[in-house]
């Protein structure tokens, strides 16, 4: 073996060797879909939050050529013209859907990471069946318990693994496929795009294409001193990968245990859900300059307020909420936007509150996070531009001397939802009917 | 034996009220002997809900169920990673609605009826098999005996 690889992990205990990655079709449609069958095979799309812009479509709305990030304004006709039903994002019914879909894989595989609101790493290594009979078993259980389709690729690493998924998705019937060797596959190589490559984003992959490399094959086969010379060390990693090495684990990753809390008790109880989103945006804040202060990211919110344990006059009250985020962040917007969610959700009128709190968890170093699935509406370089003013004049003039704006009157914050579906799975007045 | 230990301070807040640490119950008397059976709580959700991931609930919207004894509002609870026999409550995908339905698979016209439970009701004939989506089984309903709940 190559002595000179870029220097990647030690192998660990927690070394996967026979990977799978599965990976849910358009999975804000198939979680609508699930629970209203009515939707299956029509065009649908799913606006993000506010109704901006399209964050997902159902096969038929793909068909008509509506592009993600689409903003909802400018379908306006097309949407009449067509028939298409829309929808805004119901992220109860996702994270439901979410959790039911990496409950159901751990009733097959013993070692699982869950990479994203919807794709799932697995150790496929010492399971009893055949690596290609797990993953149709893996496919086959999630479609028929919780109704959704998705693609499973197997690889002996997560890049190649990541790989399969996009091929089983776009090349085969099946939904499944698997790479031992990627040198067994060139002629079909050839024809992926090196974009698609995991940790291959728009950026690179124009400049690889500068240099003549193009397809996946390409990269496969490109001298590694050229990617060396001109590329930082994360691109080299994913060549290596590429080529069957053992570099990337995310599943060793994201498992850091540390968290970052910030709470405190009320001077006076609160009742206004104004009062008590305004108490918590500061504590998302603090939270948040903390982390950005680590050099972390966190992929967990968990909200908390409770009323005073010990009163006479009323039962205790104690809520919790954890928001999974579809990708790590260490945004205050947007952190601070999903407290404002969690908290209308445990919020209660009758109910004098005492404390509250705000626990970022499942943090890992900025470094290395990929940029490519969600960065169209999430994560980007504005934001990064946007957040590291507001840190520094913050730094500079003292906290708070920036803040974050919070509208005002208990409607205006809230997210505009104009088509948002039932809760299906979380609220007893949603449930959908059988007749 | 029973010792208190000073588990925290109470302190006075900028209010008048006092603050006292919360840190659960401690017990300072004799233990109870059913201290450790305090987790053995009978619970709904164990016995109804076999299969958690697979398990979704739906309302009753009609009566042509009703000789089955599901009457329109009760909780209809469905698990999706059951596969459908004959004979079974399942409920299927009919026309985009959910239906809840006996399952009656005719082995010499090789046809299924969603059969009606409720004579006013009439039984849907599938012609075509692979226009059925059985989308799961009923495992349990739940009914509401309160005159107003």
């Amino acid at each position: 073996m190559d002595s000179a690889l870029p220097p990647g992990r030690a192998m660990t205990t927690k070394e996967w060797a026979e990977i799978a990655l599965i990976d849910l079709n358009n999975f804000y449609f198939a979680a609508e879909a699930a629970v209203s069958p009515h939707l299956q095979g029509l065009p649908v799309i799913i606006l993000s939050n506010n109704d901006g812009t399209v964050i997902s479509r159902s096969p038929a709305a793909k068909a008509l050529g509506i592009s993600m990030g689409e903003p909802a304004f400018k379908l306006k006709n097309l949407i009449w013209q067509e028939g298409i039903e829309v929808r805004s994002s119901n992220y109860e019914l996702y994270g439901s859907m979410s959790r039911r879909f990496v409950q159901t894989v751990a009733t097959l595989v013993p070692r699982l990471y869950q990479y994203s609101i919807d794709e799932v790493f697995c150790d496929l290594q010492g399971m009893p069946a055949p690596p290609l009979e797990t993953a149709a078993l893996l496919r086959s259980r999630v479609l028929k318990w919780i109704r959704m389709p998705s693609g499973v690729g197997v690889g002996p690493n997560a890049t190649l693994a990541k790989l399969s998924n996009h091929i089983a998705k776009k090349f085969t019937d099946t939904g499944v496929f698997r790479i031992v060797s990627a040198f067994d596959h060139a002629e079909l190589l050839s024809e992926i795009d090196v974009s698609e490559i995991w940790g291959i984003g728009n950026k690179i992959a124009s400049k690889l294409s500068s240099l003549g490399v193009t397809s996946v094959a390409d990269m496969l086969y490109v001298d590694r001193t050229l990617i060396r010379e001109h590329f930082p060390i994360t691109v080299q990693r994913t060549h290596a990968e590429l080529q069957g090495h053992r570099l990337i684990h995310p599943w060793d990753d994201g498992t850091d245990k540390q968290a970052i809390s910030c709470g405190r008790s009320f001077g006076r109880p609160v009742t206004t859900l104004h009062e008590l989103t305004e108490a918590a945006a500061e504590f998302a804040d603090r939270a948040t300059n903390k982390l950005r202060a680590q050099g972390s990211v966190t992929s967990v919110i968990q909200v908390y307020a409770r009323s005073n344990p010990f009163s006479a006059h009323a039962t205790p009250y104690s809520r919790s909420k954890t928001i999974k985020l579809i990708r790590p962040t260490d945004d205050t917007r947007e952190i601070t936007r999903m407290v404002a969610l969690a908290l209308a959700s445990i919020f209660n009128e009758r109910v004098a509150f005492t404390k509250a709190g705000v626990v970022l968890l499942e943090l890992e170093a900025k470094q290395g996070i990929q940029t490519d699935l969600f960065s169209a509406f999430s994560l980007n370089d504005k934001t990064e531009a946007v957040m590291s003013v507001y840190h520094a004049i913050n730094r500079k003039f003292g906290r708070r001397s920036v803040r974050l704006g919070r509208a005002t009157g208990e409607n205006k914050w809230t997210a505009k939802a104009e088509h948002m579906s039932m809760r299906a799975t979380s609220d007893w007045h949603s449930i959908p009917p059988c007749y | 034996m029973h010792a208190l230990n000073l588990v925290g301070r109470a302190f006075r807040s900028s209010h008048t009220k006092i603050v006292v640490p919360y840190f659960g119950l401690i017990h300072c008397g004799f233990p109870s002997p059913a201290e450790d059976y305090v987790l053995a709580e009978l619970s709904l959700d164990e016995l109804i809900i076999l299969n958690p991931p697979a398990t979704f609930m739906l309302r009753a919207a009609g009566n042509s169920m009703r000789d089955v004894n599901i009457n329109a509002g009760d909780i209809v609870v469905v698990d999706k990673s059951r596969s459908a026999k004959h004979n079974n409550i399942v409920i299927a995908v009919y026309q985009g609605d959910f239906v809840c339905k006996r399952l009656v698979i005719d082995r010499q016209s090789n046809r299924i009826i969603l059969q009606a439970e409720n004579p006013d009701y009439p039984s849907i004939v599938v012609e075509d098999r692979d226009q059925l989506e059985i989308w799961g089984v009923v495992t349990w309903t739940a009914h509401c005996h309160l005159d107003a709940p």
